[in-house]
């Protein structure tokens, strides 16, 4: 019994060994034999293929009384994604505060990520983007470096 | 121009450097990147916002016999955060002497003669000097027109 | 006893000798007292055998930064009578169209590379393998997604 058993081990064994050579087909006959070509969505590395990227300023500066033609936070994305998949990019805030510890600049945030999240319409996308700030209160206050910190918060959806 | 060009090349690699410090890339799902919205204290011509502006009188007149007169000026400001407007009125020559024509004089002393607002931001604040003149200045000057000009100087200082 | 054995024996021997004397030039007390024989085989098409191993299918790793190929390599192993000629050719079906399933809006393309001519073989071949891959050379623009074509590997096979 053992020694059935050491060969059934060694059998299997073997054909694990040889499950790559399965992989492929013999032809003994002259015909057309026709083969799948399919991609992966993993790369050579086996690391998944799908990517993106959103980009922010890392500071947006806004001079005092504000801009004429109105102040903005510019963003911008580029994204490849899995078929099916899109990006979806929110802000935490809609409002808030620039303060310097004691005085504050109440403002409003409007425009793409600030009325409703964004999600983009394609997996493959780039696009420029602009979510406008508008701060009131500016006569109210002493001059100075008022600051205050907007979250994005991007997932694949 | 081998050192220019060295450091040229260093400069380049500098902002090279430099540029991922202007912008966040966000590259995973569920990730999270933070702009940070800052005024500035120019205005978008690039001027300092921080100013401020002192209302003066034209012309104070002082009645005759009038030993004491009030005068007021306004003062706006939106400075930076602990300063404040200070105002002297001061008779630049010194000698407080209103003079005529003839060069007669009347002495006068002046009351409250600088105020310091009461901070930063102001929106017309109103304040009082008072030109005084003493009843014997009065009784021994002649009947006359006489003036002198008085210089309001403006500074901002620590409060 | 003996020596009937031994003339017997001598008989069977001078026969097996005399089969082959019909076959061949006679060896006498008045020739060389050598000659020689050809022996061979005789075969013909009908003996001929051939084994062309290709890929179950081919799989393409995706790549955002520019081209990327799969391997496509078959190996021949072959035993043809002279004059039998094999001949393997392989092809792209439809361009190197590849599209997904359920069909979208975006597609792929491949082409062959490597040694993309048809190539031939003849006499004994033992697992001689030929250098073809799939390669698709720009993902740039399009959902990742599983994208599948079709090539078509061709035996012809031509007997003497």
């Amino acid at each position: 019994m053992k020694k059935v058993l050491s060969v059934a081990l060694a059998l299997v064994m073997l054909f694990a060994v040889c499950v790559p050579a399965f992989a492929s087909q013999t032809i003994t006959q002259p015909g057309q034999t026709p083969v799948d070509v399919v991609t992966l969505t993993t790369d050579i590395n086996g690391n998944p293929a799908a990517n993106f990227t959103v980009t922010i300023p890392a500071t947006v500066s806004i001079p005092w009384y504000g801009t004429t033609g109105g102040d903005s936070i510019n963003w911008s994305y580029t994204s490849q994604l899995n078929i099916g998949e899109q990006l979806q990019i929110s802000l935490d805030k809609t409002s808030g505060n620039l303060t310097n510890g004691t005085d504050n600049l109440p403002y409003t945030l409007s425009g793409d990520a600030a009325d409703a999240a964004y999600v983009t319409t394609d997996e493959v996308e780039s696009a420029n983007c602009s979510t406008a700030i508008a701060v009131t209160g500016w006569d109210d206050v002493p001059v100075g470096a008022y600051t205050d910190t907007v979250t994005f918060t991007v997932e694949v959806v | 121009m081998k050192k220019i060009l060295a450091v040229a090349l260093a400069l380049v690699m500098m902002l090279a450097v430099s540029v991922p410090a202007f912008a966040v890339d966000i590259a995973a799902d569920g990730g999270t990147g933070e702009s940070v919205v800052r005024t500035s204290t120019q205005n978008e011509d690039g001027e300092e916002a921080a100013g401020f502006t002192v209302s003066i009188p034209a012309e104070n007149i002082v009645p005759w016999d009038a030993t004491s007169t009030d005068f007021q000026y306004t003062v706006t400001s939106q400075l930076a955060p602990n300063k404040a407007v200070r105002v002297d009125v001061d008779d630049p020559t010194g000698d407080l002497l209103m003079t005529d024509t003839n060069g007669l004089t009347l002495a006068y002393w002046i009351q409250n003669s600088f105020a310091v607002m009461d901070g930063p931001v102001v929106d017309a604040q109103a304040c009082t000097f008072t030109v005084c003149v003493d009843t014997e200045a009065w009784d021994a000057a002649p009947v006359s027109a006489y003036s002198d000009t008085l210089t309001f100087t403006a500074s901002i200082v620590d409060v | 006893m003996k020596k009937i054995l031994a003339v017997a024996l001598a008989v069977v021997m001078m026969f097996s000798v005399s089969v082959l004397a019909f076959a061949a030039n006679p060896i006498t007390q008045d020739t060389d007292q050598t000659e020689t024989i050809d022996v061979y085989t005789v075969v013909d098409a009908a003996d001929d055998t051939y084994t062309v191993t290709v890929p179950a299918s081919v799989a393409i790793p995706w790549n955002n930064d520019g081209a990327s190929s799969g391997t496509a390599d078959y190996t021949v192993s072959c035993n043809l009578v002279a004059g039998s000629t094999l001949q393997v050719a392989a092809a792209a079906n439809d361009g190197g169209v590849m599209n997904t399933d359920p069909v979208g809006d975006d597609t792929l393309t491949f082409a062959l590379t490597g040694t993309t001519e048809a190539q031939s073989f003849s006499g004994y071949v033992t697992s001689q393998t030929v250098d073809l891959d799939a390669t698709v050379s720009s993902f740039e623009g399009v959902a990742v997604g599983e994208y599948t074509g079709t090539m078509t590997y061709t035996v012809t096979y031509t007997a003497v």
